[in-house]
């Protein structure tokens, strides 16, 4: 399939980047009465640009509502983003005609949040597996010794294949979810939200299988998720999404250790340190309101209604994402590592 | 949680999942891993064979079928050119042993009557309800499926079959194109189809949305597959009952037309033309003019409706049975 990796694998990985999205624009027209006249459009993705390397993570994070998981469909193209370029090694993925967005499937897969929906209840495990090596030909390639192996690579026991989805529990499910991207040898494998639904006491597996995967097979992974406990866990690099823009991105470290943005720092100052002392006496940032409407974003900086930062100047110019000394990209003209007095 | 086989090294060199396929040069190593993967088709055929009454079902259709299209060997009197023997003298007579389901009032063989009159209510009950259905799931399917404007034109095209009235559509047909059946059966699966289609419609379009199909989409299957092989096995429950409820209507159905002078015409019967041709004896001594048709209707709907239950257990692996 792909060129030896073992000299990428000792070397730093430089050169151009596996997926890279250019702003990435996606609105949902809202119609109305008799003639379905448009009279808004809903925000969901407005304007974010980011890259992911070989072998590298990518974590997009934000509450519900944010645009994650519409732009992780928009890099597949399983919605048509309205504007912007998502290019694949090289490729122009909106571009690409019905033949070679086949073809580039083949590269780029993804995995669902939720293991119930998203394996079809009347099929086998093995038939799940089976279909996309039919659908590309490479079946009777080896075919169902592959699927052997890569239930076991994934944790199950091979002799599953006849059982059905409903005959597995949660993280099972997710695991079967797991091997059904991989079966196509995918260089980038799309995350939403992969442990989100599952025990707290099995996330931790599957997100190490994840992991162990992304080693061996030298996997790119764009992973969506809210828990930013995992999420530092195992990006490489993390988006901070609002209200469908990228507010803050840089690496993992940077961002975690200094986040700069207002709206990281409140998301950061809601996880729960499992020290209870320290959990007791640390400060956390409380949002006031809920999240705008999507149909009518405020204008400049989409997180003003909720800053405890906001001037004059918040809602006449949008902030650009750049570096302002942080050592990562900020959109915010206050960005200040500084903690609120409260 | 089985650790990978002690193959650690084969991966560690880096080439891809390919890695996973190749074998090794040892093939007797891999055979014991390798469990059989059953086709969906023989998982199938394994659930539907431990439906006992669906096999009881079949069984009774087949003989059915047997004993009706075989009715010049089986019937007790054989049917001439005009039908089975009259015997004026002797009249409507209750079941005896030379008559075993009785004779009606031109002193014909009821049993007899039974058997060929089976030929025709047999024939376009199932022809029917297999061609409606046909018919109606993939109108279903497509207009779910594709949504947008294909779906409007295809739902309002039902809409306006359903609302033609249907008895005046098979008078007008069968007057034009004169009795066959097969025009009994082109025009009433033209008229049944579109509640199958709006069923089928409204399962694909909240089965499409579901995730498992965006996978599909997402690993590179056309719309086609899609359809065939993900949506419609989730939807064959309901296909089945409406399928099942249209064999009895159809049956019904000819009837009426035969009432009207459109359908089958003396000699020839059918079971719905019996029955309705002893519509008047409820409640009197020939009352049994009414029962055998109807036990006829009865027994045929009741073994296809079993064996559409059993088609319906056998696609959905979580049935009970």
């Amino acid at each position: 399939m792909t060129s030896i990796t073992s000299e990428s694998t000792v070397s730093p990985r430089v050169g151009s980047p596996v997926l890279e999205v250019d702003r990435l624009v996606k609105d949902y027209p809202i119609r109305a009465g008799l003639l379905r006249r448009e009279v808004g459009r809903v925000s969901a993705v407005a304007d974010i640009s980011f890259s992911v390397h070989k072998g590298k993570t990518l974590s997009l994070v934000g509450e519900s509502g944010c645009g994650k998981t519409t732009t992780g469909r928009c890099i597949l193209r399983l919605i048509e983003p309205t504007s912007g370029e998502v290019r694949f090694a090289g490729t122009d993925v909106m571009k690409a005609s019905g033949k070679e967005l086949r073809a580039l499937r083949r590269s780029m897969q993804i995995v669902y949040q939720d293991p119930y929906a998203s394996l079809n209840p009347r099929l086998t495990v093995g038939s799940i597996l089976a279909d996309p090596l039919k659908v590309h030909g490479r079946w009777h390639d080896g075919g169902s010794e592959r699927i052997c192996r890569l239930l076991e690579r994934v944790g199950l026991d091979p002799k599953h294949v006849n059982r059905y989805p409903h005959e597995f529990s949660g993280g099972q499910r997710q695991r079967i979810g797991i091997a059904r991207a991989l079966t196509l040898d995918p260089d980038l494998i799309v995350l939403d939200e992969p442990v989100s639904a599952l025990d707290v006491s099995i996330r931790a597996g599957v997100v190490n299988l994840l992991e162990e995967l992304q080693v061996e097979l030298d996997l790119a992974y764009v992973f969506i998720a809210h828990d930013l406990g995992v999420v530092r866990h195992v990006s490489d690099e993390v988006a901070v999404m609002y209200l469908g823009k990228i507010v803050e991105i840089g690496p993992s470290d940077a961002v975690y250790d200094h986040a700069s943005h207002p709206y990281t720092q409140a998301l950061l100052s809601a996880v729960p340190v499992p020290d209870p002392k320290v959990e007791r006496e640390r400060r956390r940032i409380l949002l006031e309101g809920d999240v705008p409407s999507p149909v009518d974003p405020p204008s400049g900086c989409r997180f003003r209604t909720r800053c405890w930062k906001a001037q004059q100047i918040c809602a006449e110019e949008e902030p650009a994402l750049i570096d302002r000394g942080q050592g990562h990209p900020v959109a915010c003209h206050f960005a200040d590592e500084a903690l609120p007095v409260s | 949680m089985t650790p990978l086989e002690p193959r650690g090294p084969v991966i560690a060199e880096g080439s891809p999942l390919g890695s996973l396929v190749t074998l090794p040069g040892a093939g007797g190593e891999v055979s014991e891993t390798v469990t059989v993967h059953r086709s969906q088709w023989e998982l199938f055929r394994r659930r539907f064979m431990r439906h006992r009454m669906a096999l009881i079902s079949i069984g009774v259709l087949v003989l059915l079928f047997v004993l009706c299209f075989g009715a010049d060997i089986f019937a007790p009197y054989e049917a001439t050119r005009t039908g089975v023997p009259q015997d004026l003298l002797l009249g409507p007579v209750g079941p005896s042993g030379a008559h075993w389901f009785g004779t009606d009032e031109l002193g014909r063989d009821v049993l007899s009557r039974i058997l060929y009159a089976g030929q025709i209510s047999l024939k376009i009950g199932l022809a029917v309800a297999l061609l409606s259905t046909l018919v109606g799931t993939v109108v279903g399917a497509v207009a779910g499926y594709m949504g947008r404007a294909v779906d409007q034109g295809l739902m309002r095209l039902t809409d306006l079959f359903l609302i033609v009235p249907q008895i005046a559509i098979l008078a007008i047909a069968l007057r034009v194109f004169g009795y066959k059946d097969i025009t009994v059966i082109l025009v009433l699966a033209g008229v049944f189809w579109m509640y199958e289609a709006r069923v089928v419609r409204g399962q694909i379009l909240s089965l499409k949305e579901k995730e498992f199909i965006e996978a599909a989409r997402a690993s590179g299957a056309s719309s086609t597959r899609i359809v065939v092989k993900h949506l419609l096995p989730n939807v064959i429950g309901p296909i089945m009952v409406n399928a099942t409820l249209s064999v009895a209507l159809a049956i019904i159905t000819e009837s009426t037309l035969s009432f009207l002078g459109f359908g089958v015409q003396p000699p020839k019967t059918s079971w719905g033309n019996m029955l309705s041709n002893a519509a008047g004896y409820v409640g009197t001594p020939r009352a049994y003019l009414l029962y055998f048709p109807g036990l006829a209707i009865l027994l045929t709907v009741l073994a296809v409706n079993y064996l559409g239950d059993g088609l319906r257990d056998a696609f959905d692996p979580q049935s009970s049975h």
